[in-house]
């Protein structure tokens, strides 16, 4: 693929921090304009979806317990559909790291050259396409979303809609450079064209990606969960685009995660009644199918597990367990203040948002990036991804733990000022008395900051936070400022 | 496949290595995890607020494939099999003049060798016939070099009320290739092929037919991708037509 430098959205994968990265993203206008028309939609659809239901509250325990159960046994299920598998001719493939999955994918393409893919974030975050790529083969991405990132030379920004920082005027631009081969520059000078709406550019897509599709040899796709008592993938997807890849070429490979397991039918179907609501505000994606349901027989078609730890084993016994229930459906995201104003590049890897904070640090490629640690510190514990993750993962939480690791075990300089504020707070919460007469010196220096007003707009030690909004102050410290 | 035993074909001594390695790490439990109790008992079916439960799975699953933007031929309801014929005749007719007439050529649909024969036996495939040339998908030796009909007819192996959705049990390539590449997709439904809930729809496709995938399709093809925008017609079908008949 031939990347546009002028077209690159280069925050990705840089060195910047965190924090650098989001000033960055917040003065970018075109990213804020597209984020901003993102929001919305996605948190009505899925109020909508849930509030049409009456259970809504049974049937999001009922896919909490599906998935918990799942991690619980996932040793012995995962073992299941292995045998499972195995038995209808279907190939598993186990990677413990990233290295060894390219390895297995790399071999089972080899000698072919055409290869299609299915939106996979596992494959994002073993970064196959460059490996592929190196190895000679040619690699398109199918899922309208991904084929945007890939003709931008970018990672995704979303785990749901990877091209969501997209706006349209940027993806025209894009297509008439790759598709026609006309520059940026020369459209806007000697060759001035309307843009294209969007039913165009996906018209122009479709025509594009068919041809690839038809010729295909390997087609990788990712997969939603993989079914033990069946050793059978489910993959969901809208566009039609992971059962094309999935169907057309001879060879299927299947990339997941191993926390992709489910027991059974009846725990994989609780979860699809929480994926598609969470996610889009569909009852269930456009296109659920089942891979590997039976025996292999027909057109010589071959399927291939590949089963893809990269640090889940090691989460599975830690205090970070919980976060292997996750079934990537977005909401988390779209409701995060946070996700919503910076984008998903700002993150600096393929997962973002909340769940990207509490995944990163912790999935072995990226943990070793000490940017990847001061994800958890970037934020402000408001919840709501909490009340919205539909198997009842607590993030917020999980990022507190990470944030204690962190101060334990530093991966990255502990700022002065972090220091004195720990030693300071271990000091006062040693001695009741010292911590009673400090609070009752603090709390009479905040009333005369309040100057009678419910909030503070100016508090010496925490400028950061006074510079660009006022520190409200609750009821219980009113009243305790007025004893 | 050459092989059809029940060793795994490929076992390389790399992913058995890993496979024990990472079967052990999940062995360790550092932390003790209380098992939680299986309390919640869920009804038959998905409950909505706000609309009068749908008294029958018919009347659901039509409400619910029209709001995923499926149309129904030629109304939504249940029509009388012998008038399956004249259905599907009266629509190829309406587009045999609208799109192809000016080049004098039929309308080329894609139909599944087997379900042809269905078709002969229900007196169809004679009636529909003059509108249409009848082109079988097994007969596509290389899909990169036919060009490819716009329009494809194929019986749905069930149906899930709860949801809207139409499911395919499919042994072939080719088969599969039915429900995605034609720009229209016809179905056709036996109103006793109409399951009310996803756990008797994962159940049903327990049977005895063989087949290699099992695909569930919920209305037309669909993307948000530009600018969360929703348009129909991403890779797959544009439009979803489904005669229902009893
Ligand atoms: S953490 Fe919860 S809300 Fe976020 S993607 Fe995972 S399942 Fe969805």
């Amino acid at each position: 693929m031939r990347a546009v430098p002028s077209l690159t959205h280069s925050a990705s994968h840089s060195s910047q921090s965190f924090q650098q990265k989001s000033a960055t993203a917040l003065e970018n206008s075109t990213l804020r304009a597209a984020l901003g028309k993102a929001g919305a939609g996605f948190l009505n659809a899925r109020k909508k979806a849930f509030e049409q239901i009456e259970n809504s509250a049974n049937i999001k325990a009922r896919a909490q317990q599906a998935r918990a159960r799942a991690i619980d046994n996932m040793p012995e299920l995962l073992l299941q559909f292995e045998r499972n598998a195995h038995a209808k001719g279907v190939h598993v493939h186990w990677a413990e790291t990233a290295e060894q999955a390219r390895a297995i994918i790399i071999n089972l393409c080899r000698g072919k050259k055409r290869i299609i893919k299915g939106k996979s974030m596992a494959s994002e975050e073993i970064e196959l396409n460059q490996a592929l790529l190196k190895s000679g083969a040619e690699v398109t991405e199918t899922d309208l979303g991904e084929y945007i990132i890939q003709l931008a030379n970018e990672t995704p920004s979303h785990i749901i809609a990877p091209a969501v920082h997209k706006t349209r005027a940027q993806i025209d631009a894009l297509f008439r450079y790759h598709h026609e081969n006309i520059h940026e520059a020369k459209i806007a000078d000697n060759n001035p064209k309307p843009q294209r709406k969007s039913s165009q550019l996906i018209e122009e897509a479709r025509q594009k990606i068919r041809d690839k599709f038809l010729q295909a040899e390997v087609g990788i796709t990712g997969a939603n969960m993989l079914i033990a008592s069946r050793g059978a993938a489910l993959l969901l997807t809208n566009e039609g685009n992971g059962d094309l890849s999935a169907i057309m070429p001879q060879r299927h490979i299947m990339l997941a995660g191993i926390e992709k397991v489910i027991a059974d039918d009846a725990d994989a179907v609780a979860v699809l009644r929480v994926l598609g609501r969470s996610a889009t505000g569909q009852s269930l994606g456009n296109y659920t199918s089942l891979y590997g349901a039976q025996p292999l027989q027909a057109d010589g078609k071959d399927l291939h597990f590949v089963l893809l730890d990269n640090g889940r084993s090691e989460m599975h016994s830690s205090l970070w367990r919980d976060m292997l229930r996750c079934i990537r459906c977005g909401a988390c995201l779209n409701h995060c203040p946070v996700y919503t104003s910076v984008g998903g590049h700002t993150y600096g890897w393929v997962y973002s948002g909340p769940m990207g904070k509490v995944l990163t640090p912790l999935l072995a490629e990226a943990s070793r990036k000490t940017s990847a640690q001061e994800l958890p510190h970037a934020s402000s514990f408001c919840g709501r991804c909490v009340e919205v993750c539909p198997v009842g993962i607590p993030l917020t939480s999980l990022m507190r733990r990470l944030r204690e690791r962190d101060f334990e075990k530093p991966l990255r300089p502990q700022s002065l000022k972090a220091k004195f504020a720990c030693a300071t707070m271990r000091l006062l919460f040693a001695h009741p008395k010292l911590y009673r007469l400090f609070l009752a010196c603090f709390l009479r220096i905040l009333k005369l900051l309040a100057r009678g007003k419910g909030h503070i707009s100016y508090l010496p030690t925490a400028t950061a936070w006074t510079s660009t909004r006022d520190l409200p102050i609750n009821r219980s410290a009113r009243a305790a400022i007025s004893q | 496949m050459t092989s059809r035993t029940s060793t795994p074909p490929i076992t390389s001594q790399a992913t058995s290595t890993a496979r024990a390695r990472i079967i052990a790490n999940l062995k360790i439990k550092k932390r003790a995890v209380k098992a939680e109790k299986n309390t919640t008992i869920l009804p038959k079916f998905l409950k909505r607020k706000g609309e009068a439960q749908e008294e029958n799975s018919t009347a659901e699953f039509i409400s619910r494939a029209e709001k995923l933007s499926c149309k129904f031929l030629p109304a939504p309801k249940v029509i009388a099999k012998n008038s399956l014929a004249t259905t599907l005749a009266t629509y190829l007719k309406s587009r045999y003049k609208n799109g192809t007439k000016k080049n004098n050529k039929k309308i080329s649909v894609l139909i599944d060798g087997e379900q042809k024969k269905l078709l002969a036996n229900l007196n169809v495939q004679k009636k529909i016939e003059p509108y249409c040339n009848l082109i079988e998908v097994q007969e596509i030796v290389d899909f990169a070099t036919t060009p490819f009909p716009p329009l494809s007819i194929q019986q749905a192996d069930y149906a899930i009320a709860e949801t809207g959705s139409l499911v395919f049990l499919q042994n072939t390539r080719a088969q599969a290739a039915l429900s995605f590449l034609p720009t229209r997709h016809i179905v056709l439904l036996d109103e006793k092929d109409l399951l009310p809930s996803l756990e008797q729809a994962f159940a049903r496709s327990n049977t005895s037919k063989t087949y290699w995938a099992c695909l569930t399709i919920s209305g037309p093809s669909r993307t948000a991708d530009i600018e969360q925008e929703l348009h129909l017609g991403a890779h797959g079908p544009k439009e979803l037509l489904i005669i229902l008949y009893r």
